[in-house]
């Protein structure tokens, strides 16, 4: 299932929050009814690999309490089989196919039979979140839950189940057990739910056709179809724009939705395109996953704060290798995560990973990088993307603009200008000065078009996803 | 909390509430809907069916929501305040005189035709052992050179390679061929004359063009007599009542009726239509749907269609013998000794059937996308005596589900 559909936005959301809160003289019915809503959620979408994701949830509570029960050099086998059977899971869905297609491509024949395993959706975000259990009791971070609905509920829990954020155990194991449900909580949840899907139904959904259709051309080749220069520039931005609007909207969701059952999520997206550098886009782009890797790999490795710069480099050169890795399986994803390492790094070295001067041309050089990035991220493989790259700069014989361009501009133009107006904080700012001159402040006022303006929005969202249009999910290839 | 923050959060809980009230009063409407849903899910023999089954009824739940054609109607608004000319990912293009199209942004395959044509060319062979005569119809698409002026930059599907490489394949195999677009480019109207704006199907007249031109094709090529004196296949001969803004087509139920607008429908019957005498009888998959008896006007027209104000859930194309069924017969009692006909179509025939009725004996239509009807088709090749078996396959529909008559003998 997934938030922009019409079984949850008027089945699933309203019958779970309704009966949450009807158990609301009992925390732990609370949970039982989430963990099961969460299972329910996934299971529509995944019927057969459902019972991955329950074996994962049994398998490292139990292993928890294995971690959690014995002495510090006693758990080190038992953690070493968790994280096996985790990462071997995993690799299994994901990695396994590829490596196998590899083998037999490097020897020219099929000596390994092909393996075409469908990848559970989630998989590798709920992973990271059970490692992530996993390692917190291994640094005593925090007690092993008895209670195998609480570890379940963690790992499942529907608002970050299949897209993140990413949320480490110790960050949320009080509120498990005791949070604070409030008026105010369940206002700004909703509120920030609401944002979410209006950038994922509104946004994303109508750039993702502009993209798909561009990238889908440029892999014909232009003997076939010819994708000159200027769409084939409007196919990266706008795919740089849909993917930023689909999985920040998607966490606005998760973060939303978790607030309204009491849950306090960190934020996931700040303003990633409003970044001065490539080191600054990695402190506000998917946050939770680039914390979770500073956090059990980097630092654990030594981070950067050693005299041996060797190791520094080592060490960043490891983590974005598995940030690569992490996101498919195939050259082009960890040539990815190499090319923000070799940025990253040269940040560092040249010390202007913290600009403070010439602002407008460092934000327009990480858009750069990073644009230039998404080309690898989104094409199937590497011949791919070196064609794209070479429509973009004219090198693969086709021409500058053609009567296609001038369509597909005046076709998507209103999204385009909403995607850039709404990637800064600054059409945020605006508006709320612009609020402060109408409604001079008063109360009654605000609400009115507050209300008007929320409700609107999601009359359009729901518009949007009862026609059931065009609906992709970028990273539900994670 | 200071005061913007404050009246946020008030305006959040109204709409809110707004919402879940919203979804009480949706649930209690679609609770028959949620509750077949859930009875079917309940009856899944295996796990490989339930992912289809939740797939259906997910659609199920989406297609019975409050208010349903409001959400349509403001989906629609919203696309034409943005004079957007592309819907739903390339599915529906209109173009700037208002047609619309099916749009791909790929070019249609070419390479299952070779399969098809093997099929079809098989099912020739049998009906020619049985001794009779088999012929292939290809009704046109809307894009068609020299008479559409469709923007060819706009990412349409031409289906007119895929329709050429399947005619010349045919003709190779001696398999008989009628392809409609050489009387839709002779007739010299205008392509919204031909063909509706907000639906694939042609226009009444424009099935009436083609019937009489497959009529030319099958006395020419078989010898047959029909309608020896042209009486029938004279538009003149004709009532032609239109029905204004009743056609709410294929592509503008997709769309929306704000962004495609309406169409007119005419309703074309015999100007002497009382001395005609006919059975139809429809049939599903269950069994016995509908079953008419009398003149053209009585027996062939499902009247229904046309009382009813357009809607997103069915549009008047059906008025010529009924929604699509598997299975329909049409007998024409004042003509026993007639030609009897065997058809494995599609929607595209339906009219024709009904023009072809009054000077035949016998239409047999089976629809070529269900596998039972096809079934059943095969049946009745193989062990009653046609005159004539037709298969019609309008060009988005050429693939090999269209011609799968032969799976159980692989």
């Amino acid at each position: 299932m997934v938030f922009s559909s019409v079984e949850f936005l008027l089945l699933l959301f309203p019958c779970t929050i309704l009966l949450y809160y009807a158990f609301s003289f009992s925390r732990t019915l609370q949970n039982i009814w989430l963990f099961l809503a969460s299972i329910f959620f996934y299971a529509w979408g995944e019927p057969l690999y459902v019972i991955i994701l329950l074996l994962s949830i049994w398998v490292n509570w139990g292993f928890g309490i294995v971690i959690g029960n014995v002495s510090k050099e006693r758990r080190k086998i038992p953690m070493f089989i968790a994280c096996v059977i985790n990462v071997g899971v995993l690799f299994v869905f994901k990695y396994a196919g590829f490596i196998v297609s590899e083998i037999n491509s490097a020897l020219e024949s099929e000596i390994i039979p092909s393996i075409n395993l469908s990848l559970p959706i989630g998989i590798s975000f709920y992973t990271f979140q059970a490692l992530s259990y996993l390692f917190d009791v291994y640094n005593e971070k925090v007690r092993p839950e008895k209670n195998p609905f609480n570890v379940g509920l963690y790992i499942s829990f529907f608002p970050q189940l299949i897209a993140g954020p990413i949320v480490k155990f110790s960050s949320i194991s009080e509120q498990i057990k005791s949070r604070k449900c409030s008026l105010a909580k369940i206002s700004t949840g909703f509120e920030r739910f609401i944002i979410g899907l209006a950038k994922k139904t509104l946004i994303a959904n109508n750039l993702a056709v502009l993209a798909d259709s561009v990238f889908n051309w440029s892999e014909f080749g232009t003997a076939i179809v010819d994708v000159p220069v200027v769409t084939a520039w409007l196919g990266m931005i706008a795919y740089t724009m849909q993917i930023y609007f689909d999985f920040s909207g998607y966490s606005d969701m998760a973060i939303g939705l978790g607030l309204m059952f009491g849950f306090e999520f960190d934020e996931n997206f700040i303003y990633p395109y409003y970044a001065v550098s490539v080191s600054d886009f990695w402190k506000r782009w998917h946050i939770s996953l680039t914390s979770w890797f500073r956090e059990y790999v980097y630092f654990p490795l030594g981070g950067s704060r050693n005299d041996n710069k060797d190791l520094m480099v080592r060490n960043l050169a490891i983590v974005w290798l598995l940030t690569g890795i992490w996101h498919g399986a195939g050259w082009n994803f960890i040539f990815w995560g190499l090319w923000h390492f070799a940025f990253q790094l040269a940040e560092r070295f040249f010390h202007f990973d913290k600009p403070e001067n010439h602002l407008g041309l460092m934000r327009l050089y990480m858009l750069a990088e990073v644009s230039i990035g998404w080309v690898l991220f989104r094409t199937a493989d590497l011949y791919q993307a070196s064609s794209y790259y070479k429509n973009l700069c004219g090198l693969n014989g086709n021409s500058f603009i053609n009567e296609r361009t001038i369509f597909l501009i005046k076709e998507n133009w209103f999204f385009l200008v909403l995607g850039f107006a709404f990637s800064t904080p600054i059409t945020k700012d605006a508006l709320s000065k612009l609020m402060k001159k109408v409604t001079r402040e008063n109360i009654i006022a605000d609400t009115a078009v507050y209300t008007i303006t929320l409700g609107s929005i999601l009359f359009l969202c729901i518009t949007f996803v009862v026609h059931s249009g065009y609906n992709p999910f970028i990273y539900f290839n994670f | 909390m200071n005061k913007k923050a404050k009246a946020l959060s008030i305006a959040s809980l109204i709409v809110l509430t707004g919402m879940l009230a919203f979804t009480i009063f949706n649930f209690i409407f679609s609770f028959r809907t949620v509750k077949e849903s859930a009875e079917r899910l309940t009856r899944v023999s295996s796990v490989k069916k339930l992912k289809s089954v939740i797939e259906e009824s997910s659609e199920d739940i989406g297609d019975h929501v409050l208010f349903h054609d409001t959400f349509i109607d403001s989906y629609s608004w919203a696309q034409r305040l943005l004079s957007k000319h592309e819907i739903n990912n390339y599915a529906i293009i209109k173009d700037d005189e208002g047609m619309m199209y099916y749009g791909s942004i790929f070019a249609s395959p070419l390479d299952e035709i070779d399969a098809i044509t093997d099929n079809t060319a098989k099912l020739d062979e049998i009906v020619k052992e049985n001794g009779g005569q088999f012929i292939v119809v290809l009704p046109p698409s809307k894009i068609l050179y020299g008479v559409s002026s469709v923007d060819c930059n706009l990412p349409l599907n031409n289906p007119n390679a895929k329709m050429d490489k399947y005619l010349s394949e045919l003709q190779q195999r001696n398999v008989d061929t009628v392809d409609i677009r050489i009387p839709f480019s002779a007739s010299g109207l205008p392509i919204t004359e031909l063909f509706f704006k907000t639906d694939h199907h042609w226009k009444p007249v424009g099935a009436f063009i083609g019937t009489k031109y497959l009529v030319d094709v099958i006395n020419s090529k078989y010898g047959y007599n029909l309608d020896e004196t042209g009486y029938y296949t004279d538009l003149s001969n004709y009532d032609i009542v239109t029905y204004k803004d009743k056609m709410l087509g294929t592509h503008g139920r997709n769309t929306g009726m704000p962004y495609s607008g309406l169409d007119d429908f005419d309703m074309i019957y015999l100007k002497d239509y009382e001395g005609t005498s006919f059975t139809y009888a429809g049939y599903d998959s269950e069994g016995l749907v509908e079953e008419r008896e009398g003149n053209e006007k009585e027996c062939l027209v499902d009247w229904n269609e046309l009382s009813q104000p357009p809607s997103y859930t069915q549009g008047v194309y059906a008025t010529y013998l009924h929604s699509l069924l598997e299975h329909e017969t049409i007998i024409n009692k004042n003509n026993p000794d007639g030609l009897r006909i065997l058809v494995c179509r599609d929607s595209y025939f339906s009219p024709v059937a009904y023009f072809m009725a009054p000077y035949v004996h016998e239409i047999n239509l089976y629809y070529n996308q269900d596998e039972g009807a096809r079934e059943e088709f095969m049946d009745k090749v193989r062990h009653d005596n046609y005159d004539l078996v037709i298969l019609e396959v309008y060009p988005y529909n050429i693939k090999s589900r269209a011609v799968d008559f032969f799976e159980e003998d692989d």
